[in-house]
């Protein structure tokens, strides 16, 4: 699922909380602070089934922990199964360090945020996992361009050796 | 008859219908001597009004039950017609009864430590999105005061500084929301309902938050922390210890007053001394203040089981709590041991699944 990198494009972040009032709030936030496109759910399960439907890039991904349909776990690693390369912050005001310390380690997760969460902080994460979004997919492009010049060149040297066979 | 009752390990009086004494057995005779009341006077260990119900039971031939509280006892009773006589049966269960009312007092902690952690997770949420929102509005009045030229627009600027103001105002509200919540939850401390080595100040601290709204301008709170090394304990134990202790010292001042909470160490122990300038408690009642029931405050003020299970509580961490008071005051001091040995830790373990930590 390797995209083009978004380099002059967007970046767009992936939102879930059953919570509106939570999402209108981080949604405001990067809206006077930032130019990030926000695509905000209130249901997981929605939420993939519309990543489902219309393909898209998603450059970083945020995750309420509790929520009725879905925990924010599961979803998460549905997530990573789609975008593997793309940062997944868990949102938790469940209060217990030791299961999203542990949910880091198991599900691979980039952060975790404690609610009630502090806006600084959020924008600080948020832009330093995209930056690691971005440099991922360029390093992606330079391994993919280093095999392509590799096969030319191999390519080049079966020529030599024909020609001086 | 008169053999068979004699050798009833419960107590048992038989009197005619006229309340005269007919007989009256071993362990009865043994209780009434531990209660210091002659025979002539047993009617004093039955109910008010005994009379009419012997009479009662005799002539009507039905059975009473009753219960009497006497010197720290309670005496459940029961009469039953036996011919012309009534046979007064009575069972000590004032064991049962501390019990149960201990029972009831734990689950009461536990239930309320649920109560108090579900509301401090609930209100995390909402509370979050409110904090974020305020800090959304003094950014966005923040580039607004950019955009426009204030110099030249000066109604503008005064309704700037207005919302400046007013989301300031809005994060002392929201800080100090936040900082009840986070003591709620440190309070009740779900999560560590095994032993944690803990800061025992930020107990004390997040004790205080709780009752700070008792103090008002009425009492002055004076703090002399010592640097101690963490605890190993059961926090959320030991934080009710100090909440019950701070509850009586605050009930003990009339009016004005202090409360100086004291900590210190030695090479084996840490000391906390909570001191009001209260009233004090009568040398003769000093020796009660741990039964549990024994209460001077008025019926729906105090459960008279605080210190009680305070004292339990601190024992079990291998601890004790000492009392000084005059009519200058009283200071509670809870003395807790630094290292506990392995054997007493065990112990512990078995005590905490005990729910009558016997």
């Amino acid at each position: 699922m390797s995209r083009e990198p978004s380099k002059h494009n967007i970046p767009t972040i992936l939102l879930v909380d059953d919570e509106e009032m939570v999402l209108t709030s981080i949604k405001s936030f990067f809206a006077i602070e930032s130019d990030y496109s926000l695509l905000t759910y209130t249901s997981p399960v929605q939420a993939l089934a519309d990543l489902e439907q219309t393909p898209r890039s998603i450059d970083l991904v945020i995750s309420d922990y509790l929520m009725p349909e879905m925990d924010g776990l599961t979803f998460l690693s549905k997530v990573k199964e789609r975008f593997p390369l793309v940062p997944r912050i868990l949102l938790t005001g469940y209060a217990d360090k030791k299961n999203a310390i542990n949910a880091i380690n198991n599900v691979g997760l980039y952060q975790y945020i404690e609610k009630p969460w502090d806006n600084g902080n959020l924008r600080l994460v948020v832009r330093n996992g995209l930056e690691k979004t971005l440099l991922l997919r360029q390093l992606q492009n330079k391994i993919l361009e280093a095999e392509r010049t590799q096969r030319e060149l191999s390519d080049v040297h079966k020529d030599v050796m024909r020609a001086f066979a | 008859m008169v053999e068979v009752t004699e050798i009833f390990p419960f107590p048992i009086l038989e009197c005619d219908v006229a309340g005269r004494l007919v007989s009256v057995n071993a362990k009865c005779r043994e209780l009434l001597g531990e209660l210091g009341i002659p025979q002539d006077q047993f009617f004093r260990i039955l109910p008010g009004r005994y009379l009419s119900i012997i009479k009662r039971v005799v002539k009507e031939g039905e059975t009473h039950e009753g219960k009497k509280r006497i010197q720290g006892h309670v005496l459940r009773i029961v009469c039953i017609p036996s011919r012309e006589h009534a046979l007064i049966f009575i069972n000590d269960v004032t064991r049962d009864e501390e019990f149960q009312t201990q029972l009831i007092q734990s689950e009461k902690m536990a239930s309320l430590g649920l109560l108090a952690a579900g509301v401090a997770h609930e209100i995390n949420t909402p509370m979050g999105a409110i904090r974020s929102n305020n800090d959304i509005l003094s950014r966005a009045v923040g580039k607004m005061r950019h955009l426009v030229d204030t110099q030249h627009n000066r109604e503008l600027n005064r309704l700037l500084g207005i919302l400046d103001d007013v989301c300031r105002n809005n994060n002392v509200a929201t800080e100090r929301i936040m900082s009840i919540v986070g003591s709620l939850k440190n309070f009740a401390r779900l999560d560590e309902a095994e032993r944690k080595k803990v800061d025992i100040h930020e107990g004390l601290d997040s004790t205080l938050t709780l009752v700070r709204h008792e103090l008002t301008n009425r009492i002055q709170l004076i703090k002399q922390y010592a640097e101690l090394p963490d605890i190993e304990c059961f926090p959320n134990q030991l934080n009710q210890v100090f909440m019950n202790i701070m509850v009586n010292a605050i009930q003990a001042i009339p009016g004005h007053g202090t409360i100086t909470i004291k900590t210190s160490r030695d090479h084996a122990s840490v000391k906390i001394a909570i001191s009001d300038s209260g009233t004090g408690i009568a040398p003769e009642n000093l020796g009660k203040v741990f039964d549990p029931g024994y209460t001077t405050k008025g019926v729906g003020v105090g459960t008279g089981l605080g210190l009680s299970i305070s004292y339990k509580i601190v024992q079990n961490h291998g601890g004790k709590i000492d009392i000084e008071s005059s009519s200058q005051g009283s200071t509670f001091t809870i003395t807790l041991p630094l290292k506990d040995s392995h054997e007493s830790r065990t112990k512990q373990a078995q005590h905490s699944h005990d729910p009558a930590g016997r």
